[in-house]
């Protein structure tokens, strides 16, 4: 799949996004023009008990769009690649469905994030569960390695979405799936539009 | 994009006026004006 090019600096696009987003993760109480927390979560239904499980230090950052699961569960004994697990709310769901059995794997580029996803995961006594600090169109992980790809809200801030594409198609076995959670639009941008950061960190 | 790499069975859910919960003005505005909702997408990549 061809590379797509941003029509913004993708240095400044990354920079934003990893300031909101380590926000998010250190200044939970804080308003965000997104919702956030686990209110949110549950309006949003996502699967019990799985969710009430997960250590408030990472659902407080939860800033999901939409929920991945409301398409099914993750199947016992699969491994599941979670594409911008940011404070680890949708990983340690999906790492509870699969089991000690399965795997699951948190990518983010923000590190904050991160360590809150990895002590959840400490907290609630996984051990199935590993983060990479990686962006989502380089992923450290072998070809084919993947049973279920999800994610939430992330690939709509990721600037080569061709890149990315390809990265979860490669990681992807055949006959695997992607369960995706994000931002659509009903309107055609502008130029404009798309140059604003603050619309694509918003 | 899932089309071009070939995935099937793709499934749409119910969409999610997601940004209609922000406590921002201007977020429900542009969101409104552009039409942004949350939306989740299910695809199998094909068994070659």
């Amino acid at each position: 799949m061809a590379t797509t090019r941003a029509p913004v600096d993708v240095g400044v696009l990354r920079g934003e996004i990893q300031e909101t987003y380590t926000r998010v993760s250190t200044d939970q109480g804080r308003d965000f023009i997104f919702p956030t927390g686990r209110a949110w979560a549950e309006e949003l239904g996502y699967p019990q008990p799985e969710l009430s499980r997960v250590p408030e230090a990472c659902v407080a950052s939860f800033a999901g769009v939409a929920d991945p699961f409301a398409l099914g569960r993750v199947e016992p004994g699969t491994t599941v690649l979670d594409l911008g697990c940011g404070a680890g709310t949708d990983l340690l769901v999906a790492a509870q469905m699969t089991g000690p059995s399965g795997r699951a794997v948190g990518v983010d580029m923000t590190e904050a994030m991160l360590g809150r996803a990895h002590a959840g995961a400490e907290a609630m006594g996984l051990t199935n569960v590993t983060v990479h600090h990686a962006l989502v169109e380089s992923l450290p992980l072998p070809d084919t390695s993947v049973d279920v790809v999800i994610s939430n809200g992330v690939l709509d801030l990721v600037p080569d979405k061709g890149a990315a594409f390809a990265e979860m198609d490669r990681v992807l076995r055949p006959g695997g799936r992607v369960q995706l959670a994000d931002v659509v639009i009903h309107t055609e941008l502008s130029e404009d539009a798309r140059a604003r950061i603050d619309l694509w960190t918003g | 994009m899932l089309v071009e790499l070939g995935y099937t069975d793709i499934a749409q859910g119910e969409l999610v006026d997601t940004y209609a919960r922000s406590v921002f003005e201007d977020t429900r505005r542009n969101a409104r004006r552009y039409g942004a909702m949350g939306a989740t997408i299910r695809a199998h990549k094909p068994r070659r």
